[in-house]
């Protein structure tokens, strides 16, 4: 604890140092979180290191639930059974489809992959449908539209060794991007699989991803199926996982490659989903006992959307702040003056000096970009110069989008339909619902 | 027993981190430091290249025989320095400076009626930060300037700047609340359009 102390006591004086230069206080706090995250995320990063483990390959069930997947749950299966693995079973549970993914699902069926039909529930359902029907002490989710590497399920299971370990995740990649809005989440994909590993360090990963995840069978009996209510099962699981006590480990060399979104409205509302449920399960103060996850991660995420907000508005200011002399001007009735201030210090300040904060974020980004390039040669993926780009100035114009769009939906926001499950709505809307459902004396 | 551990937080991690942040701030700072050395040299070179301009100006601008080219010459630099000032991001010297060619520039058109029997007409106008008053005189001067653009000059001289011709000047005209505009020894504090059209046109 005294280290600890004696560190504080070098940030403090550090922000003082900081302080002398008039520095805006709101820029201040932006600087000041970004680059503690920033360390935490590069010391982390710098202290991963694969885990050394020997080949484990016991029977795998790979339950492959499926709503109006027609055009990829073929390439789905294929790919499954082209995996380098010696035993596994395939079992597709389709959710109700109106399309043909049934029947093309059905022309697989054999030996290895059995297909199941049920009446529309929700993925989670058709992932608890297919949990019945396992047969082997490990099994894996994957979502439909997801192509595994031919070693992904090989390098997950080696981490099953470690008896700790009750669930493994494998990095994510986009399926093939084509337009923009698929490059652009082919970059941040690649952030993602950074931020992976180091939550892996911290031993704070909070989701179990939909494209792939393969859990210990008696951990998903410990802690219950998945979850039918919830708009993001695999994060929920996770959180679930994390109480028990167990590991949610990560195995960066085997890659899967999912179908994203293609257009902004559809990403959107994924990542509104995705958001929506983080809030809902992630950030609990029943949470902040899970160690690093609850002192570290969801503090700094909680930060880091704060800190999209102010950034957003400070943009807005700086668009505005040239159009005063025109406010005044009206002002005036139209008869512009010089009016000079004097103001040396704002000048030598704003003028004259590149401020630490810039230095700051030109590092950082430096970093960011770094890291995309040494994942992509890593996973063999070619360099999407557009997408990088647009991921580096846009993401977080994105990010207030879509918590906007969350903060919107949690206070007013009506029923929203994801999937098979359907959102409740937000506060404002439930308590008008709730209020206007009482019988009138 | 496997899986049955409680989480723990990592305080080396979050130690080292803080000391990395606080090493990644000084550097930053550094960096920031050197940079505004840098620019600072490269200002302190146009802040010696303006002297010269301006000291070239001054030398060019003593009275000479009913030419005007020189009141333009000025009258050019005060519009040029005029557009810096307006933008609120210029050194104090720029505004000093500013003050001294306006002073310039009265003077030779004092010196032009007094000595060509010009008919131009100077305008002092003192003012002062937070003035609601200043703004609306400034309002019907610069109507009253647009009225005539080629005889009527407005000076400008604000109370704040610590120059020592706008003190000089507000000791000289008794400047004692503001707005006063001055126009040939004739002193208003809050006059009208008219009032000083007419003042304006009697000079004329």
């Amino acid at each position: 604890m005294l280290r600890l102390a004696i560190a504080f006591l070098f940030l403090i004086a550090s922000i003082y140092l900081l302080v002398q230069l008039s520095l805006n206080p709101v820029m201040l706090f932006v600087t000041i979180i970004s680059t503690l995250y920033f360390a935490l995320i590069l010391l982390s990063y710098l202290f991963y290191e694969e885990r050394k483990t020997e080949d484990f390959a016991p029977p795998v069930s790979i339950i492959v639930p499926a709503y109006n997947e027609e055009e990829n749950i073929a390439e789905t299966i294929q790919g499954l059974l082209s995996m380098d693995y010696p035993e596994f079973e395939i079992i597709v549970v389709d959710d109700g489809s109106t399309d043909r993914t049934y029947e093309i699902a059905k022309r697989f069926e054999g030996d290895r992959v059995k297909v199941f039909r049920k009446k529309n529930g929700g993925k989670a359902s058709a992932l608890n449908f297919g949990l019945k029907h396992v047969s082997y002490d490990f099994v894996a989710c994957m979502d439909a539209d997801s192509v595994p590497s031919k070693n992904a399920l090989r390098e997950i299971m080696k981490l099953f060794l470690d008896e700790d370990v009750g669930a493994v995740t494998p990095a994510l990649l986009v399926y093939k991007p084509g337009n923009l809005v698929e490059k652009f989440q082919w970059a941040e994909y690649l952030t993602s699989e950074l931020i992976r590993r180091v939550y892996d360090h911290m031993d704070a990963q909070y989701v179990t991803p939909g494209p792939l995840s393969v859990y210990r069978k008696k951990v998903l009996d410990e802690v219950g199926p998945f979850n039918e209510n919830s708009i993001v099962e695999d994060l929920e699981m996770a959180i679930r996982i994390q109480h028990a006590g167990y590991r949610i480990a990560h195995a960066s060399k085997a890659a899967v490659y999912t179908k994203t979104p293609r257009t902004w409205r559809s990403l959107l509302k994924q990542r509104l989903r995705w958001n929506l449920g983080a809030v809902e399960h992630l950030f609990s103060k029943h949470n902040l006992t899970l160690g690093n996850l609850g002192v570290i991660v969801i503090p700094f995420t909680l930060l880091g959307i704060s800190i999209v907000f102010i950034l957003f508005f400070k943009m807005l200011y700086d668009l505005l702040k040239p159009l005063e002399p025109f406010f005044t001007f009206l002002k005036l009735g139209g008869h512009l003056t010089v009016k000079p201030t004097l103001d040396t210090q704002t000048f030598l300040a704003s003028t004259l000096s590149i401020n630490p904060i810039q230095v700051i974020s030109f590092i950082i980004t430096l970093f960011a970009i770094y890291f995309v390039l040494k994942l992509a040669k890593e996973y063999n993926e070619p360099i999407y110069w557009d997408g990088l780009l647009l991921f580096l100035a846009g993401y977080f114009l994105f990010s207030f989008a879509v918590w906007s769009l969350v903060i919107y939906y949690k206070v007013l926001g009506g029923e929203i339909r994801f999937g098979g499950v359907t959102w409740r709505g937000g506060a404002l809307r439930r308590l008008i619902r709730s209020s206007s459902s009482f019988p009138s004396t | 027993m496997a899986g049955r551990s409680s989480k723990k937080v990592d305080k080396k991690l979050i130690e080292l981190s803080i000391y990395l942040a606080v090493l990644l701030f000084l550097v930053s700072f550094a960096g920031a430091y050197l940079g505004l050395l840098g620019r600072t040299s490269l200002v302190e070179s146009d802040v010696s290249n303006t002297l010269v301009d301006m000291l070239s100006l001054l030398e060019i601008g003593e009275p000479t025989a009913c030419d005007l080219t020189t009141l333009h010459i000025i009258g050019d630099e005060l519009d040029r320095i005029g557009q810096i000032l307006s933008t609120g991001k210029y050194p104090e010297y720029l505004l000093k400076y500013y003050v001294l060619l306006e002073y310039k520039h009265y003077k030779l058109v004092e010196s032009y009626n007094k000595d060509c029997n010009g008919s131009l007409t100077p305008i002092l106008f003192f003012i002062t930060k937070d003035c609601p008053k200043c703004d609306a005189m400034a309002g019907i001067l610069t109507n009253l300037k647009q009225s005539d653009p080629g005889h009527i000059y407005i000076y400008t001289f604000n109370a704040t700047i610590p120059s020592p011709i706008v003190h000089y000047l507000i000791r000289h005209y008794n400047v004692k609340e503001f707005p006063t505009i001055v126009v040939d020894h004739n002193i208003c504090h809050v006059c009208t359009y008219d009032e000083l059209r007419s003042i304006a046109g009697e000079k004329r």
